[in-house]
């Protein structure tokens, strides 16, 4: 029989051997925790699919296809001498049209719904000397969609709530994006997988396939505007719109007068018009368009184009809505920037295209396109 | 800051647990533990709570105004003693003085939950932990008022967001053997395991799970009959993944800092009767509701109608309190029904034994756990839909027949990056509703990990520690926490 000191060595043994295993236990949990860390960040960082860091590296199969996340890390770290900025009327571009016709690698910074600020918070990305696509090449163009409709809103608001840690250079909030599983999972395991990256030139291309373009399809889903009973003053809009161009557009003009800007009204369709003459507010949106036209003529480095009067606009068969517009209208603005056409020069000539618009809206048989059971 | 957030877990935790172990350290040899320890408790928590805007800082700082002003003269008027004439009745002061600052405490509380701008976050965990703490203290069961032992009691963040409600005397017993002890590695493991355990509940089931009931909840009439009923059923394991992991990861934050949280989850859905369901489903909320409502109600001693009636009204306020609007209190109504039913049924039938678990085999036990877990589970419908209108649509659904594919957003809820790779690897994918498949992988590994798990906080007591222990903690632990985030979807398709 073990007498009392035996009994207490014993225990004594016990606790220190289980005090050494559960220590040897701790350290390895924070040892397999910290490599796990590090593993699972290292991939993130080593791929970076959303070009955080650094830019694409070779071979791997990136998936490009979220605007808020990946346009702040592919205007930094892409190799690229001119872009795109605007909203989803610029998604159908693509990039290598740019190539074809005008010589310039184009990066495409869509913001699907892109307010003035959004517009300005990409610019700024992409103007900032310190980045690496700054510091390979110049900006030489710029090819900006102006969406009128939006030019009155308040000068900060912005789409979508942003991912800051995307746009900031706070590293340590970065953890959200070094440490996300949808990041891993969808952006890097997957493109594996599945072995098929994004054409870049094609990125954010919208979703409606060729089938939805046509009048059935706008018609079917139009949902046409009460009517206003009292007309907007002519002027309504014009303390905004110069505030946004002044805030948000302008600056940049202003300071990079090496970059050419190609500013451009895209062609929405003609359901627009009666959206907007539904809206009673046409006097103060043609207002808008002029001064806009206006304020941008007045610089050098200011190319500006005026599509919404082409033939195509009262066509709904090339469009998806009331005012998305097939591929191939995309592809001839890009011809058009190339040539010179539908460019205007001065604010008279800009007259006379809103002129020639408010032709094509007063001819224009709303009463027989309605009557229709779509 | 919530518990499962970067912030939380990568930065808060680690900083509060080395603050507090070094601070418990020198205080211990200093002789002034309790103080540095409630010094830092309440410093911690302040700043847990304040990365919640100020303005919930402010609406905290009223209600600690409140009750500090309510404590410090009742403790001074219960010494002395002083009594008042009332309405030709002889009353003690300081009882008088409490019950105005628990007429304060819950004319706070309604304030914001009837007619605040805001609710205040965790107000309605904090106010009843401010009643409990000045009752106690006009009763005697706090020997004094103490600011610091006050302050951490009330702010103690691991409790503060959703409880466990616990009593001021057991957290000081709590804090009290906290200080006198050090850092434990074993304590320490156990704490991650049961911590990675509750962050998994909430993160990957719970929230997924969530996501599903949420688009299905806003489309009732589009679901077929089993959609339906899956619904209902998933609702009721989404709030226990939600609250029980929440509590889980509560105590096991509570456990590293040397401090133990009582139990308040006890596996509920196990639950063979609606009595025994509330013995297991948030504990310390029903002993709460027991200990200052109930018992002051007059409790079992006015008779057997008035203790029915008391049931009624612990039930129905309990309803009030999870939230305002009728749905809540059709949901504390039922609960109070049946709870007074199987009450009424244990004392008049003399084999009916409703305490007794372990009546019954196998079967019959299962029997009486699925029926107990079906009307919570139709109770659950109106306390998640919006109007009681909504309840109905849903249980029309149910009863409506038909077999209709699930709706995209709950199929699409379930379709989680790790499911997918799984179908993509094997035939499954080949299957024309691959898809709805996760659902109900998801409902099958849900019902076992409700039905067939033994509770987290007592595995965690019992759990043998080593390596495989130690790598399944990593893994919970890196899945949660890489799954905090996400990746913002642009959610305008069509422009």
């Amino acid at each position: 029989m073990k007498d009392n000191t035996d009994l207490s060595k014993e225990k004594l043994n016990t606790s220190s051997n289980n005090s050494r295993k559960y220590r040897r236990l701790f350290i390895s949990f924070w040892a397999i925790l910290l490599a796990a860390f590090v593993l699972v960040g290292g991939v993130v960082v080593y791929v970076d699919p959303f070009f955080h860091y650094h830019k694409p590296i070779p071979g791997f199969p990136y998936v490009v296809d979220n605007q808020l996340s990946q346009n702040p890390g592919m205007a930094r770290n892409m190799n690229y001498d001119s872009c795109i900025i605007g909203s989803s009327m610029t998604v159908n571009f693509d990039t290598d049209d740019f190539k074809e016709l005008m010589g310039l690698d184009t990066l495409k910074l869509s913001c699907s719904g892109a307010y003035p600020r959004d517009d300005y918070n990409m610019l700024s990305i992409v103007f900032d000397q310190t980045s690496y696509a700054r510091k390979s090449n110049p900006v030489e163009a710029v090819f900006f969609a102006i969406d009128i409709p939006v030019m009155a809103a308040d000068i900060d608001t912005v789409k979508y709530e942003r991912p800051e840690y995307l746009y900031d250079n706070n590293i340590f909030n970065d953890v959200k994006y070094v440490l996300n599983k949808d990041v891993i999972m969808q952006y890097i395991f997957r493109p594996i997988v599945q072995r098929q990256g994004t054409d870049l030139s094609e990125a954010y291309f919208s979703w409606w396939t060729p089938d939805y373009y046509n009048i059935q399809w706008v018609m079917h889903t139009y949902e046409e505007p009460e009517k206003v009973e009292e007309e907007l003053p002519a002027d309504a809009m014009l303390e905004a719109t110069k505030e946004n161009l002044e805030e948000n557009i302008l600056p940049f003009v202003e300071e990079h007068p090496e970059t050419q800007f190609y500013f451009f009204f895209p062609p929405y369709s003609i359901l627009y018009w009666h959206n907007v003459i539904q809206e009673n507010s046409l006097e103060a949106t043609f207002v808008q368009y002029s001064y806009v036209a206006y304020r941008l003529l007045q610089y050098g480095n200011v190319h500006l184009f005026y599509f919404q009067n082409m033939g195509e606009v009262t066509d709904l068969n090339n469009y998806a809505d009331y005012s998305h517009y097939k591929r191939e209208i995309n592809r001839y603005m890009v011809e058009c920037f190339a040539s010179g056409e539908h460019q205007v020069f001065t604010s008279e000539q800009m007259q006379m295209e809103l002129d020639k618009m408010r032709g094509i809206i007063n001819e224009f048989d709303f009463e027989d396109l309605f009557s229709k059971d779509w | 800051m919530v518990f499962n957030s970067y912030e939380f877990v990568l930065i808060f935790l680690p900083i509060f647990l080395l603050a507090y172990n070094v601070l418990r350290s020198i205080g211990r040899k200093k002789g002034n533990a309790r103080v540095l320890v409630d010094l830092c408790i309440i410093l911690g928590s302040l700043c847990f709570y304040a990365l919640f805007g100020m303005r919930n800082l402010a609406i905290i700082f009223i209600s600690i105004c409140i009750n500090v002003c309510t404590a410090i003269p009742m403790s001074f008027m219960r010494e002395r003693g002083i009594g008042i004439s009332l309405f030709g009745r002889e009353i003690l002061i300081h009882k008088l003085w409490l019950s105005i600052g628990v007429i304060l405490n819950v004319v706070l509380l309604l304030f914001f939950k009837l007619w605040g701008v805001f609710l205040p976050i965790a107000i309605s965990f904090y106010t009843f932990n401010q009643i409990s703490y000045i009752v106690d203290l006009e009763r005697g069961d706090i020997e004094k008022f103490d600011i610091m032992n006050y302050l951490a009691y009330i702010l103690f963040f691991p409790k503060l967001l959703q409880g466990p409600l616990m009593g001021y005397g057991d957290f000081d017993k709590e804090v009290k053997a906290a200080c006198e002890k050090s850092f434990d590695y074993e304590i320490f493991l156990r704490a991650m395991y049961l911590f990675s355990i509750g962050v998994f509940k909430k993160v990957i089931m719970a929230d997924t799970i969530g996501r599903a009931v949420d688009a299905n909840f806003q489309w009732l009439v589009g679901m077929g009959s089993i959609e339906a009923v899956l619904t209902a059923v998933f609702y009721s394991f989404q709030l226990y993944f939600d609250f029980s992991g929440y509590c889980d990861m509560a105590a096991a934050v509570s456990m590293m800092l040397g401090i133990e949280l009582p139990i308040n989850f006890d596996s509920p859905y196990k639950a063979v009767n609606i009595v025994d369901f509330w013995k297991r489903w948030h504990i310390t909320l029903t002993r709460f509701f027991t200990k200052y409502v109930y018992i002051p109600l007059g409790g079992n001693r006015k008779g057997e109608v008035r203790t029915y009636i008391n049931f009624m009204i612990i039930f129905l306020i309990s309803g009030f309190w999870h939230g305002t609007g009728w749905t809540f209190i059709i949901w504390g109504a039922m609960h109070g029904v049946l709870y007074v039913i199987t009450r009424w049924y244990g004392k008049h039938r003399e084999n009916a034994k409703i305490n007794d678990v372990s009546v019954g085999g196998a079967i019959v036990k299962g029997i009486k756990i699925l029926l107990t877990f079906i009307y919570v589970t139709a109770a659950w419908v109106f306390f998640r839909a919006e109007t009681i209108e909504d309840a109905l649509i849903l249980f029309g659904q149910i009863f409506k027949g038909g077999v209709r594919s699930f709706s995209n957003g709950f199929s699409a809820a379930f379709q989680i990056d790790e499911l997918w790779y799984i179908l993509k690897v094997t035939p499954l994918m080949k299957l024309s509703n691959a898809w709805e498949l996760c659902a109900w992988i998801f409902f099958a590994c849900s019902a076992v990990m409700i039905f067939f798990f033994p509770n987290a906080v007592r595995r965690c007591k019992e759990v043998k520690l080593g390596i495989g222990t130690t790598l399944l903690t990593v893994l919970l632990l890196v899945w949660s926490i890489v799954s905090f985030g996400g990746v913002s979807t642009f959610l305008y398709m069509n422009f």
